[in-house]
């Protein structure tokens, strides 16, 4: 997958002038608006939830961006505010009800059975996703991140604020979890 | 392929749930550092204002905190923070709840004590301080069934009697600091958005919203032993109540609701018969100016809970979220809030306060630059004290003071206390609070283990009443294991292939010795930690349940002379 992060400036650097806040915002809209989207999607907020969440990560990059603060990493700074909108506990309710109808509600037969164009691959990418919805919600993150966003362990640490190792060590127990429910399903 | 290699090909895939995102960018059309509140984007698709386009707030109790959102609407928490899980923000490579291991005392929630003082969330552990957070104890706290309930769910009287709800039918209580608790059950589900509030020891009130905004008011008056169901559809000629709420004293209840998501709209509801009944607050009008350009119908504010300083005497704060509002306005009364007068050195400056310790004495505070702020003037004029010691991003996340020197402000997930006005910050030494924490020691081996098997043997069961009586005795016997406790590695020659705790699946591979398992574990609500293994032994396979003690520093098998069986 193609790195489409921005560029990240050294430490104690800025990242971006003065002059280029609003194309730095809209650049990194532009490159990572899907994945942040689905992320927020995936830790359980609803379509338009989802949508407004990443909107206002975006006035709050703009914001902070032209307040003169220093961002070295604009796509883990995107990140880790998303996951702070969506984790605020006052959305709780909607946020586990998005995430119950998505589990519950199982896939329309148009997706039933999508192989992401591969026809011949044996893992369902839906049946994977819904099994990723079971997981907590750290290791959700972490596996969206990492996978989805193509973020590395050390960036997808600052996303969360977590250690880089701890953050692999989310992605390797939830990977564990889909391994055994799959191979289960094989002996089946 | 392999099985690996094919799922991380399909994760790497877009889920079907997961529609294509090609909605253009909504940025305002002025300057941000115009300070200017613009709502997050348009609303012309849905016709809808919700919650989610906007930054929150916190709020108040008597002498306590005031905090609103740069966008609003003000959704308020009860005594503590919103916005944070109960782990959330522990994560930094150590034992979440091994505290003397966090040289920046990283908490989940935070709050101030209803009668004076600091409490704060960390692991399992709750941590109080009552000498302006210079030192803190710690007990352990009945953690919720979801690990975003406990921060809103927890209401802390004083430095002895606090109470939290950990899921829609249990409520704990403490009379001892958090030492013991003690579970009741509630008359009605109470689902997952609710709000509780004490008057003291004794009297207390429940509100909860189901699905469909409706609102079951109860009550207590013997200190959350038993129950009562008041009314279960509380409402007010101008719409029902929300769950946010505050009582003030034994029959005065006040409730906010800014759900708009429901159909509902700013509310401020107030009830003087201890929650039958409810009326609309009925807060001086917004100024016309205010009413914000998309105007789909419903007011463009939203209303804070009253914070009292004295019985008589409080402030409320309406806060427009209109495009190019320039701020909210502020309410005070002198009758005990049956009549509001807006006040006009309050109003229109853009700076709400974090803390209202009197009624012209506000703190605030700004995240660029980092800074506290005080008044004594009502908000007419203001002083920034730049703040120093705080971690980088500084990212206030709540903000509380008992006086204008002293206070603790949580801080990108850092516990940090000022004893100088905001000035200085300094991450509070909790290793003597660890102190505090009653390792288990042998003697409750055969204790635990008979309950946490009682546990899951009633979780299995599907009896929740059964769990809940077991995790009221689990909280009673365990609570954090020996700091230096270590690891106790898989036996040789013997392999986990499943791991069961509390309905949440664990990787026995990364995670039997694995620290994170031990944060994940931190979701549950138990204290302990049932582990179900498949030993492979040969040409057999058994499966023997094994208890480990979830809190501290590692994992212990209790009774490893379980492993009987021959190695693989």
């Amino acid at each position: 997958m193609a790195d489409r992060s921005l560029p990240r400036a050294a430490t104690g650097t800025r990242a971006i002038p003065d002059a280029g806040c609003e194309r730095t915002v809209r650049l990194l809209f532009q490159r990572r608006s899907q994945e942040m989207f689905g992320f927020v999607r995936r830790l359980g907020l609803g379509d338009e939830e989802a949508s407004d969440a990443v909107q206002e990560t975006m006035l709050r990059l703009w914001r902070e961006l032209d307040s003169g603060a220093e961002i070295d990493d604009p796509d883990a700074w995107a990140f880790r505010t998303l996951y702070r909108v969506s984790i605020d506990s006052h959305r709780l309710r909607r946020r586990m009800a998005g995430l119950v109808d998505r589990i519950g509600g199982g896939l329309s037969a148009a997706d039933r059975g999508r192989h992401d164009g591969d026809p011949a691959r044996a893992i369902e990418v839906d049946a994977i996703w819904q099994a990723v919805d079971r997981l907590p919600e750290r290791q959700r993150a972490v596996l969206y991140l990492r996978y989805r966003a193509d973020l590395p362990y050390e960036r997808i640490g600052l996303a969360l604020g977590i250690t880089p190792s701890a953050a692999r060590g989310h992605a390797s127990t939830g990977l564990g979890t889909l391994r055994r429910r799959f191979q289960a399903e094989d002996e089946r | 392929m392999t099985h690996d290699e094919e799922i991380e090909a399909a994760l790497k895939s877009r889920p079907a749930d997961e529609r294509v995102y090609d909605e253009p960018l909504a940025m305002p059309a002025f300057s941000v550092t115009q300070r200017v509140r613009p709502v997050a984007r348009s609303r012309a698709r849905s016709g809808r204002l919700r919650p989610l386009a906007a930054l929150l707030v916190v709020l108040v109790v008597a002498g306590a905190s005031l905090t609103f959102g740069l966008y609003g609407p003000l959704h308020l928490a009860r005594s503590g923070p919103a916005g944070t899980p109960a782990v959330q923000g522990t994560d930094q490579g150590e034992n979440p709840l091994s505290l003397e291991q966090t040289a920046e005392a990283s908490v989940g929630p935070s709050g101030q004590i209803r009668s004076g003082g600091f409490w704060a969330i960390k692991g399992s552990a709750l941590l109080v301080s009552t000498d302006d957070g210079q030192t803190w104890r710690a007990h352990s706290i009945p953690r919720a069934n979801m690990n975003t309930l406990v921060g809103d769910a927890l209401f802390m009287l004083d430095a002895d009697h606090a109470w939290t709800i950990t899921d829609a039918h249990t409520i704990y209580r403490t009379s001892d600091g958090g030492a013991s608790w003690a579970a009741a059950t509630l008359p009605d589900n109470c689902g997952i958005q609710f709000g509780l509030s004490f008057v003291d020891a004794y009297v207390g009130y429940v509100i909860c919203l189901d699905d469909y905004a409706r609102a079951t008011v109860m009550s207590t008056d013997d200190g959350g032993a038993t129950w009562r169901v008041i009314t279960t559809n509380a409402t007010t000629d101008s719409g029902p109540i929300g769950s946010v709420m505050e009582a003030t004293d034994e029959r005065t209840l006040w409730a906010v609701s800014n759900d708009f998501d429901n159909g509902t709209q700013a509310l401020l509801a107030v009830s003087r018969d201890g929650g039958a009944t409810w009326t609309d607050a009925k807060l001086p009008a917004v100024p016309a100016a205010n009413v914000r350009a998309e105007d789909d119908g419903k007011p463009g504010w939203s209303v804070s809970l009253p914070t009292f300083v004295t019985s008589e005497q409080g402030l409320v704060g309406v806060l427009d979220r209109s495009v190019g509002s320039s701020g909210g306005q502020f309410f005070a009364t002198g009758d005990g809030g049956r009549t509001w007068k807006e006040d006009p050195e309050a109003s229109g400056q853009n700076r709400p306060p974090a803390a209202v310790l009197t009624m012209n004495s506000w703190v605030a505070y700004e995240d660029s630059p980092p800074q506290i702020l005080h008044t004594s003037d009502g908000g007419a004029h203001w002083t920034a004290v730049s703040a120093s010691g705080l971690p980088d991003p500084a990212n206030f996340q709540d903000v509380g003071f008992v006086d204008e020197r002293h206070g603790v402000a949580e801080v990108t997930s850092v516990l940090l206390v000022t004893s100088d006005g905001g000035s200085t910050w300094t991450a509070p030494d909790l290793t003597a609070a660890a102190a505090g924490l009653v390792p288990v020691s042998g003697d409750d081996e055969a204790a635990v283990r008979a309950t946490v098997e009682a546990y899951e043997q009633a979780r299995l069961a599907g009896n929740v009443a059964a769990e809940n009586a077991v995790l009221s005795a689990v909280s009673q016997i365990m609570s954090v294991d020996t700091p230096d406790a270590t690891p106790t590695p898989v036996p040789t020659g013997f392999e986990i292939v499943s791991v069961a705790r509390t309905g949440l699946d664990l990787d026995p591979a990364a995670g039997y010795e694995n620290v994170d398992v031990l944060e994940e574990a931190d979701y549950s609500r138990v204290f302990a930690v049932t582990v179900r293994v498949t030993v492979v032994g040969g040409s057999t396979t058994e499966e023997k349940l094994l208890v480990a003690p979830l809190l501290g520093a590692g994992w212990r098998i209790w009774t490893p002379s379980d492993l009987t069986v021959s190695p693989k």
